[in-house]
């Protein structure tokens, strides 16, 4: 199998006639580029080779192979810090047998989006998954599906912190004062089973202005439609890679 | 083998269907709107080429200015923001611009970017573009349509005496994503058609050349 990558890996560099350093517009390495989200989706579909042309019947194997090659981020000498070989021929693999395609509405697909902000005057960082949902016929949007980062580490449970049983003897006048004094354990006065929800939480900070959000810091996707992995993809853009653009730089297997 | 070669194109042809028929446009429909959004981003790229090169007089340039302002939406003015349903205004569109010695874009609203872009400190300006750029998948939103297109372009700065004197030894590069907006539009000159503008455009990477 190596041997077979490594000779796909030199027929591109070939092709793309990439260099550590560009000197001009190189239209061959722009054209196996992975620019878009979009061109990763088709390809790792196998609906259009690393030219932009549909596959088709007359499309032989080792075009294929070619196609799926470039949606991985490995150097000019074919490493990649984050995948094993094993690991990406297993999944070059599924992607030549066409039967896991993904579509963009389809759950298995996401966005982690990074954002930064500033909370109580300090810089803060957080990231937010993303799915996409259907709204009607050819119709989709983004939702966000989860929020998570230090900032969100705000609660701490502690069970020698409850509201006293004889408390109502005083209609709870108390309580005001111990929530105070006890902010990042009022948790404790809940449910044991009560969980606090990040994004409540980050819709409360915004819409109250004790968060500014600032910016999106970065972005990548989660595909999950080969069974058994996930798929991290980010752009890669360093130009000693052999292919640069979005592409897969690791491969979790489950 | 014949069989099993007749069953690939038919799934083929079943996929590709699909795959047209996702934003509910006709292919028809749909090879129109690329065409002319390809014709926009390359006449864009023309016209900056042209503003930022010294080559022409000044007059020459300001109309190429006011002629990159009626490619985007609002026509580089704020605009009526497309999902409001009380007409609340939009800010106009903007652009990010990177350079060198910056780690962070810098966004401005398009129109100050345009006429900066005529005046750079440079003797001579280059701008050129890459003949590769992708349009990303249509997709509807509400009543109209939107899309990504991704552009390359190269920029070089020269002193009076012909020295590169902004990008390194070779100029910097950079890749830029243009939103664009498609609205079904219909009126009694043209009868039914897809308006098509330009939207914010961000940057995705700018390295530099040698």
């Amino acid at each position: 199998m190596m041997k077979l990558i490594n000779f796909i890996l030199a027929y591109l560099i070939g092709a793309a006639s990439l260099s550590a350093q560009i000197s001009h517009f190189d239209e061959e390495s722009l054209k196996v580029r992975v620019k878009q989200v979009d061109e990763f989706m088709s390809r790792i579909n196998l609906n259009e080779t690393v030219e932009g042309n549909r596959i088709d019947e007359s499309t032989d194997t080792l075009e294929l192979r070619k196609c799926a090659l470039t949606l991985f981020a490995r150097d000019s000498a074919g490493h990649s810090e984050w995948m094993s070989d094993t690991l990406m021929s297993a999944v070059i693999d599924s992607i030549t047998t066409r039967k896991y395609p993904v579509h963009f509405g389809d759950s298995t697909f996401s966005a982690v989006v990074s954002c930064s902000g500033i909370y109580k005057k300090n810089q803060v960082d957080w990231r937010m998954e993303l799915q996409v949902r259907n709204i009607r016929k050819h119709e989709d949007k983004w939702i966000i599906t989860s929020a998570n980062g230090k900032l969100f580490d705000v609660f701490t449970r502690d069970s020698s912190f409850f509201i006293s049983p004889a408390l109502h003897g005083v209609s709870f006048m108390s309580l005001p004062g111990d929530m105070r004094v006890n902010k990042n354990l009022i948790v404790s006065l809940t449910d044991d089973n009560y969980q606090v929800d990040n994004l409540s939480l980050l819709f409360g900070w915004l819409y109250s202005g004790s968060l500014v959000i600032d910016k999106v810091t970065h972005v990548e996707y989660l595909f999950k439609h080969i069974p058994g992995y996930i798929l991290y993809v980010k752009q890669n853009n360093t130009m000693k890679r052999v292919v640069s653009g979005w592409q897969i730089y690791r491969i979790e297997k489950l | 083998m014949k069989r099993i070669a007749i069953m690939f194109c038919m799934v083929l042809s079943m996929t590709m269907t699909a795959n047209a028929q996702t934003n509910g446009l006709t292919e028809g429909e749909e090879i129109s709107i690329r065409e002319r959004c390809d014709v926009m981003i390359n006449d864009f790229q023309h016209y900056l080429e042209i503003i930022a090169g010294k080559g022409k007089s000044l007059k020459v340039r300001n109309h190429y200015v006011a002629q990159t302002y009626k490619l985007f939406i609002g026509e580089c003015e704020a605009y009526k923001d497309l999902n409001s349903k009380k007409g609340a205004m939009h800010e106009p569109v903007q652009m990010q611009v990177s350079s060198l010695g910056k780690k962070e874009p810098e966004t401005k609203p398009m129109k100050e970017y345009l006429n900066r872009l005529k005046t750079l400190p440079y003797a001579k300006v280059e701008i050129k573009k890459a003949q590769t750029h992708k349009l990303s998948d249509i997709k509807k939103v509400g009543d109209r349509y939107e899309a990504t297109a991704t552009i390359y372009q190269e920029f070089r700065g020269y002193n009076e005496n012909g020295q590169l004197v902004y990008g390194g030894t070779g100029g910097d590069w950079t890749e830029k994503s243009i939103r664009i907006y498609i609205e079904p539009t219909e009126d009694v000159m043209h009868g039914a058609y897809f308006d098509i503008k330009l939207g914010d455009t961000s940057v995705v990477e700018t390295k530099a050349m040698k």
